[in-house]
């Protein structure tokens, strides 16, 4: 009788620790897929004010015409067609990614939220200026206060981009 | 200890510590907070400030943040810019970089 | 049977299943902690960006220096001054930056422009250091000198910016 109860509580044991290394591997996946996801938004995150296909670039008023470029500057022409998944380095398709890009609570590119919303949504805030087209350094020089006159080329807001498993 | 049902009570402590143990450790492993997580890195704050405080001509205060981490913060970051005034009084003698230090911190 | 033989089996059991349990938990999946590597990345070209922009004011103020007093008269400088204006201004600011040799592409007193490359990296660590992001950069200023009153009177420098048409400088000296 006790070997029985001794073998069944054996048993038993064994039991829980496959269950518990189901477990255990199903959470390790889990991190692994998070941590996938972190490394794309933060890439992402990188490129949507690194990104000279993205960010503004800046004209001389004699050739060459353009002398280079502005983080933390977001191109807004053409309604910010510039952000897109490929400019922001993330994979999309089934089973890969999607992202939004917000500006103060408005989606400006990307896609809408899923229905069921995901488990994980990696986000980022960014303080950026937008330009609408390229920069001209005089604009520029203007509203970093080296010459007299009122800023209009640039101006400041805060980007939310949004990154999550489809 | 005294014989019981299940052949001894230290075997039966022992099979409870066990499953006590193994049940707080999945428990505790396996805890996850669900929801979109919104995250936001304290020196990328600075940096972004800092680079945006330039092209704007904004001070640390402007940009809501000061030019030294304040002594009683447990972490802090600055975000640093560099300007240079080329107007100088002094005939034949070069001007200095300054630089501004947009510092933040918890 | 010796009774201790099962509390022994039970006992053996419940070590190899903590053993089992501590080895599993160990070979989690490590958080490598990603330095965030893209930050670091996008810091080098913010500071290029500052580094640009520094020499760009540097090369006026170089320009409005090399006018000879009281005379009011403008020298254009050579590549070895521009260059050791460039290097005090690097040195006092962003020293993970460096240039290489300067070109005059025009010395004219109305449009002297040159070009050189610019280059910064970033150590993240004794072994690792991000790649130098390095690219060309051109500059073009015009200088005017003006004596109010021929041979007595003050000197009036202005160093413009062609690139911008904005006045970078602009001082009287005696």
């Amino acid at each position: 009788m006790d070997l029985l109860i001794a073998l069944i509580a054996v048993v038993f044991s064994i039991g829980l620790l496959i269950q518990f290394n189901e477990t255990m591997i199903y959470s390790q996946k889990e991190k692994t897929l998070q941590k996938e996801l972190e490394g794309i938004g933060k890439t992402a995150s990188m490129l949507l004010v690194g990104n000279p296909q993205i960010i503004c670039a800046v004209d001389s008023a004699i050739p060459p015409s353009q002398i280079g470029y502005l983080e933390n500057c977001v191109d807004s022409s053409g309604s910010y067609a510039k952000i897109t998944a490929a400019n922001l380095g993330i994979p999309t398709g089934t089973g890969k990614y999607d992202f939004a890009v917000y500006e103060q609570g408005l989606k400006i590119a990307g896609s809408d939220f899923p229905v069921s919303v995901p488990a994980n949504i990696y986000s980022e805030k960014r303080i950026v200026v937008l330009s609408n087209g390229n920069v001209q350094k005089q604009g520029l020089e203007i509203c970093m206060g080296n010459a007299t006159g009122s800023c209009t080329a640039l101006s400041k807001t805060e980007l939310a981009i949004y990154v999550w498993r489809a | 200890m005294e014989k019981a049902f299940f052949f001894s009570i230290d075997a039966a402590i022992g099979i409870a510590a066990v499953f006590i143990a193994m049940s707080s450790m999945t428990f505790l492993y396996l805890q996850d907070s669900s929801g979109p997580k919104i995250f936001q890195s304290t020196d990328q704050n600075m940096s972004d400030s800092a680079i945006i405080g330039f092209y704007l001509d904004k001070s640390p205060a402007d940009m809501g943040l000061s030019n030294a981490i304040a002594s009683s913060a447990k972490q802090g970051f600055c975000g640093r810019i560099f300007n240079y005034n080329p107007n100088n009084a002094i005939a034949g003698m070069q001007s200095a970089p300054a630089d501004k230090n947009y510092c933040g911190g918890i | 049977m010796n009774k201790g033989i099962f509390s022994g089996l039970i006992a053996a059991t419940a070590i190899i299943l903590i053993g089992a349990i501590i080895l599993t938990t160990s070979a989690n999946v490590k958080n490598n902690g990603s330095e965030n590597f893209s930050e670091k990345i996008l810091e080098t070209k913010r500071e290029w960006n500052n580094a640009r922009y520094l020499l760009d004011k540097t090369l006026s103020d170089k320009l409005a220096d090399s006018v000879a007093l009281p005379a009011c008269t403008f020298t254009a400088p050579n590549q070895e001054q521009i260059e050791s204006y460039f290097s005090n201004t690097i040195d006092n600011s962003i020293k993970n930056c460096d240039f290489e040799p300067v070109q005059i592409t025009s010395s004219a007193q109305n449009n002297f422009a040159i070009s050189f490359n610019l280059g910064c990296s970033k150590k993240i660590s004794n072994d690792f250091e991000i790649k130098k992001f390095e690219k060309t950069v051109a500059f073009a200023k015009k200088a005017d000198v003006q004596k109010d009153v021929p041979a007595i009177g003050k000197c009036t420098i202005t160093i413009t910016d062609l690139q911008s048409n904005i006045v970078e400088v602009q001082k009287t000296l005696p």
